[in-house]
Order: structure tokens, then sequence, then C-alpha cells
């Protein structure tokens, strides 16, 4: 296990940015990893959200499928499942203290054309009450086309205040 | 070729214990860390789960205070799924449902984010398997926070039950840089 993991990117929000785009996906590697650690964000009750990225840039068609189980320490767990959505999200979190969201993604087919691309995730995050809550589950684009990373933003157009973002590949 | 995933520490799971201490291992290297469990195993035919584990905070002091809040989703192989979860506990349960070693054990991986930082919260969130007589085969995910802002060096493996001794296992970390 020691020594699979080669870090591609890394990028630190440390002032409110509208977005962080994560690339160099290409054929190096068959399955590539994204992890978020500490993430912050400026407007309460908004989730953190992300899109795959073509040689275009963002794809921004409905063509995002999810299905995932939403984890509650003080709540009954709920399904979190939909077609053809224009992105990726996380549970929504706030701006009060401690309110954050950490999480890793595992990136299936992103470089194969002929496929579609795919993700696992699991996320732990203190939401927008504050209380725990976090997912695990997967997604896919359904658009047979090759992907070069992944853009974060905010729900509704707000910002990224503070976190970090850091893309890796798996050795082969 | 450099890479980032980093091995910090094996600890061997001694026959006898309730509580394995693996400390000093979260430092100010890394922000996050993966923490692999396997062969965890109970030293007679107890067929239950691991109460858990509990932090360690940057004096040595292994954190017993209702301070951590958890959910977890237990897969079933033969049964209903089912959802446990608490807003505060003296520990983080992760679903290692084991058994003496003729009859199963468990293991799993687990991350954990920003324990060296002493103005956040540590965050984990885990994926187990695991085999007993009782339940027979299970999966477990998990999220889970320590409610306190403070550095956090290590974490203990963790049974409150006398009469349920782990019989052995490893646990092996690493930094992800």
């Amino acid at each position: 296990m020691a020594g699979s993991l080669i870090k591609i990117q890394e990028t630190i929000v440390s002032s409110s940015t509208g977005s962080v785009s994560l690339v160099g996906i290409d054929s190096t590697y068959d399955v590539y990893k994204v992890v978020w650690t500490n993430v912050t964000i400026d407007t309460d009750t908004k989730q953190l959200q992300w899109r795959y990225r073509n040689s275009s840039g963002d794809v921004n068609s409905s063509n995002y499928d999810k299905a995932r189980k939403i984890l509650k320490a003080n709540a009954s767990f709920t399904n979190s499942s939909g077609t053809n959505a224009t992105q990726f999200n996380t549970v929504s979190i706030g701006t009060g203290t401690q309110e954050q969201t950490n999480g890793i993604l595992y990136l299936f087919n992103f470089n194969n054309s002929s496929e579609y691309s795919f993700h696992t995730e699991e996320a732990s995050s203190l939401d927008y009450q504050p209380t725990l809550a976090g997912i695990q589950g997967g997604g896919v684009l359904t658009v047979t086309e090759s992907h070069t990373g992944l853009t974060f933003f905010v729900q509704d157009s707000n910002n990224l205040e503070s976190g970090t973002f850091t893309l890796y590949g798996l050795k082969k | 070729m450099a890479t980032n995933l980093q091995f910090i520490n094996k600890t061997e799971v001694t026959s006898g214990v309730t509580t394995v201490n693996v400390d000093n291992v979260f430092t100010d290297q890394y922000d996050v860390y993966m923490v692999q469990i396997t062969g965890l195993h109970q030293n007679s035919n107890v067929a239950n789960d691991v109460e858990g584990i509990r932090l360690i905070d940057n004096s040595g002091s292994v954190v017993t205070g209702s301070e951590y809040a958890w959910a977890l989703l237990i897969l079933y192989s033969g049964t209903t799924f089912s959802e446990q979860k608490s807003t505060s506990d003296t520990r983080l349960r992760l679903g290692l449902l084991t058994d003496q070693l003729s009859d199963g054990q468990t293991g799993g991986t687990f991350y954990v984010y920003n324990p060296n930082d002493s103005s956040s919260y540590t965050f984990i969130n885990s994926k187990t398997f695991g085999m007993n007589t009782s339940d027979n085969n299970a999966g477990g995910k998990m999220i889970g926070v320590h409610k306190t802002a403070e550095t956090i060096r290590g974490f203990q493996l963790y049974e409150s039950n006398a009469g349920r001794p782990f019989g052995g296992g490893q646990i092996t970390v690493y930094g992800v840089k």
C-alpha cells in the first residue's frame, strides 16, 4: 500500500474563492483520488458541489446521477439519489464554529473516452445545524467521454473560504 | 518516484488486552491519515463488535469524556441493515464485528482529518468488514467527529467489556501527504 499514492495537485484556499479546479488526469493512472479537508464556505446552509471537467472545461450538462446514504448523528439516515442533475454535492454546511466538510473521492474511468466516468465518495461534515452528517455512496456522469479533472464550488455561486483540495494518482 | 502515502507505524494487538494505544502518530507532517486494521479478533468465543476507538490528546491522555458524535450504517449479509448513532458518546464506534479467530475476524480502513490542528475538530470516516457466528458477514460505513478543538496525537483501540479481550491483529498508520 505504501508508495502507491502520487500527488498531482494541491490547492489551498486561504481567502474567499469562487471555485477550485483539480486537473492533470490522463492515462498515467487508472484510478485517481481526491481529498478535501477543513473546507469552509461564506454562506449559511449551502453545499460544497463539484463537476467533472473535460478538455473544454467544466461539464455543465444534466447528466450527473448519484446514489448515496446520508448518515446523521442526530436523526434517521436518509437516501440521497437522483438522475440528470447538473452537479454532485455534499450535505449543506454553514458558517458557524467548526462547520466544515472533509471527504474523499475515488475516480474511475476518467481517461476512458468510451465509458462513463464514476466516483465513490465518503465525507464527514459538521453541517449547518451544527450536527455531524456525512455521505457514503457514489456517482456517475452518463456521458461517454474522457475527463481531465474536477471543479469544486459552492451552491448558488457562493464562495469557498478555506480548505485544502488534493488530487492523487494510484500507481498501477 | 516520490510517493505520498507514507508509512508511520505498525502496532501488533496482543492477546488478552482490551485497549491498545497507538500514540504519537499524528504530527504536523500531515493533515490526513489513513489507518488500516487487519485481522482483529477476540481471544474467546464471544462473537461481538469491538467498542471502537478513542482519541489521545496532546498530553498523552485518552479522551474519555462524552466528546464524540458518530453515525454508523451496519450492512448485514443476513438481515436488515442497521442504523446506529450518537451525538454524545465516550467513543467512536466503527462497526468492527468480530469473534475468536476460528469463527471470524474484522478489519477496515479509517481516515482521520485535521488531528494536529488545535483550532479544529477532528473528523473521521471509516469502512469496515467483519465476520462472527452471531451476525455472519457484516460491513460498516461510519462517520465521526471529536467535538473539541484541540491537538490529537494518537488513538486507542477500545473495548469496555473485560470479558471480550482482543486475541490479535494489526493496526497500521499512514500519512497522506
